[in-house]
């Protein structure tokens, strides 16, 4: 056994699983998202060496109830590659100790030192609750319900958007929590595509970066509904009520300047991050698709 | 355990470490036995202990500068920067140097693993923790601790620093480095002076605040000139004194030029360097910009 790697894995076991075993009552589509990440987490750790096969099988022992009743992954949440993975994690009762390690080499020293920082935006975005929040009403709330949110969305005040920012944990499922959600997510995207930046610049010939995005990026891709015709709709809009929320505060702040210098920023720089969040997450999607 | 030959694993720096009782805090911590060095950082309004030193985590351990970081460890410190008062910010960041930096309480750096150890199928409830291993390598005692601030992050550094004046606390042995601190205060308001500091809407905003050059009229509040006040004087009577044992008393500042939220106005005993950038990219270092490391790294490791 490695000190390092034991170290890693109960400390991903304190911040990942755990939350998840608490959690366990709630079984629905989000809480079968996040627990297939950390599952995939868990895999790409091991694969690049970075967990201790062995004891990535004890904590599998230790999640096989909550795996049993999540069931077989499927989409939207979960897209290959990681789908196929999870299957063959299920039909194995050592799965973690039989499956392949990355072997020595270009794709292993460019991969290994990188997974913390990978890992460490990803629980960022997972602890956070206001994005969780977005993400869970996004891809569940039906079209009647979520109309009704709409109107209170359109109607938000900043001061309430600020109160919402301020107290993430405290904040109710309500209008201007989706909407603080959204702006949540929206940072974790720019934090997302720096990493992917910065890795890419690090990315030496021989490196398969385009797996490496598809393996890495495809792990959050399920936090940001781009794909699915309603969820990209909502997505989208969002923009707009955010716009709306602005307006008058900055309009207070900043008389003398023309509401459409933020507008023609703003929508440049979420049509940038979203394009880059494509790009590095979604990119197993759309090549299957 | 003992473990120190086990940290020896790849050939890359540092490993993270995530602090329980300092949510959100985390640590990139040296495989080195020997360490010296504690640099913490500390991020300002509306920031995050990521967000705000988005790729200093992941440059530090690159070849070109793992010589000047290795044998230092970093931490990441977090706090409720704007929705807390200044006062009760400070009160965290000095829990968090006590318990951490200055006279570290090892059960701040131990992790239970029996969750990774045994095969017993334990229940959620029934995780109690009875083996534990260090995440550091060694016992730490730090000869030099630098303290790292953006923003309001540079205030509470310097809070700190006021609240400790009259005694002998090893803050005022600390080596300060702030990049665009709002020490002389913030432009924008409440809610908007928190989206100036993030990094996605932060850079979207600089583009009003660029559009509105008659914002710049900045206010002092209380707090920053009492803080202001205190310090400076301290320093003079230091100077008086010849007494070179408080270093924190005067900081190195780095300014954006192109900084609308803050005004680059500095203490007496500070010294100050420019950079070319704006309020939220003045810390962030980047394949095309180094000077936040350049700059760190001298100081740590000094030619």
């Amino acid at each position: 056994m490695n000190h390092l790697r034991s170290l890693r894995l109960a400390q991903f076991w304190n911040l990942r699983l755990y939350p998840l075993l608490q959690d366990s009552r709630k079984r629905d589509a989000i809480f079968r998202g996040r627990f297939f990440e950390a599952i995939g987490w868990l895999n790409e750790g091991v694969f690049s060496g970075f967990f201790d096969s062995r004891e990535a099988d004890i904590v599998w022992v230790r999640l096989s109830g909550v795996a049993a009743s999540c069931g077989e992954p499927s989409p939207p949440f979960i897209a290959e590659p990681l789908s196929t993975e999870i299957r063959k994690l299920y039909r194995s009762k050592e799965p973690f100790r039989q499956s392949l390690q990355m072997q020595e080499g270009t794709q292993k020293r460019f991969e290994l030192p990188l997974f913390p920082y990978a890992l460490l935006v990803s629980n960022r975005m997972s602890a956070d609750p206001l994005a969780g929040m977005f993400t869970y009403a996004i891809h569940s709330f039906d079209n009647k319900k979520w109309n009704i949110w709409e109107k209170e969305i359109e109607a938000i005040d900043h001061k309430t958007l600020a109160e919402r920012l301020g107290a993430p944990h405290q904040a109710p499922l309500d209008g201007p929590s989706l909407l603080a959600g959204y702006l949540r997510v929206l940072e974790h995207m720019a934090a997302s595509r720096s990493f992917f930046r910065q890795a890419r610049s690090r990315s030496p010939r021989g490196v398969d970066f385009e797996s490496y995005c598809q393996r890495i990026g495809g792990l959050t891709a399920w936090h940001v509904p781009l794909q699915g015709d309603q969820s990209a709709r909502r997505f989208a809009k969002m923009q707009d009520f955010s716009e709306f929320a602005m307006r008058p505060l900055l309009k207070e702040q900043f008389p003398e300047v023309e509401w459409s210098v933020w507008q023609e920023s703003f929508s440049h720089h979420v049509a940038a991050v979203v394009s880059d969040w494509e790009a590095h997450h979604l990119s197993a999607q759309l090549q299957s698709a | 355990v003992t473990a120190s030959k086990q940290f020896d694993l790849e050939d890359f720096g540092h490993h993270y470490h995530y602090f329980e009782q300092f949510e959100g805090s985390f640590a990139l911590l040296s495989s080195l036995e020997t360490v010296e060095t504690a640099i913490v950082f500390v991020h300002g309004f509306g920031g995050d202990a990521l967000g705000t030193w988005d790729e200093f985590q992941m440059m530090v351990d690159d070849t070109d500068w793992i010589s000047y970081f290795s044998g230092s460890d970093l931490f990441f410190f977090q706090y409720s920067s704007v929705w807390e008062r200044i006062q009760s910010s400070t009160d965290r960041l000095l829990t968090f140097l006590d318990k951490v930096i200055f006279q570290p309480d090892i059960s701040n750096f131990t992790v239970p693993i029996d969750v990774v150890r045994a095969d017993e199928p334990v229940q959620a409830d029934q995780v109690e923790a009875v083996n534990t291993i260090s995440a550091l390598p060694s016992e730490r005692q730090y000869r030099q601790v630098f303290l790292v601030g953006h923003s309001e992050g540079g205030v509470v550094i310097r809070n700190g620093i006021k609240d400790k004046l009259s005694g002998n606390s090893p803050i005022l042995k600390c080596q300060l480095v702030l990049f665009a601190p709002a020490i002389g205060g913030y432009a924008p308001a409440g809610f908007l002076g928190t989206l100036a500091n993030w990094p996605f809407l932060g850079t979207i905003l600089d583009a009003v605040l660029q559009a509105a050059p008659a914002y710049q009229d900045l206010q002092d509040n209380d707090l920053l000139k009492e803080i202001r006040r205190k310090t400076e004087r301290k320093d003079r009577e230091a100077t008086k004194a010849k007494d070179k044992s408080k270093p924190a008393l005067a900081a190195y500042i780095v300014w954006g030029r192109k900084d609308r939220v803050v005004k680059p106005k500095k203490y007496d005993q500070d010294s100050e360097g420019f950079e070319d950038r704006n309020h939220v990219g003045v810390c962030k270092p980047t394949a095309s910009y180094f000077s936040p490391l350049t700059r760190l790294s001298e100081r740590v490791r000094p030619k």
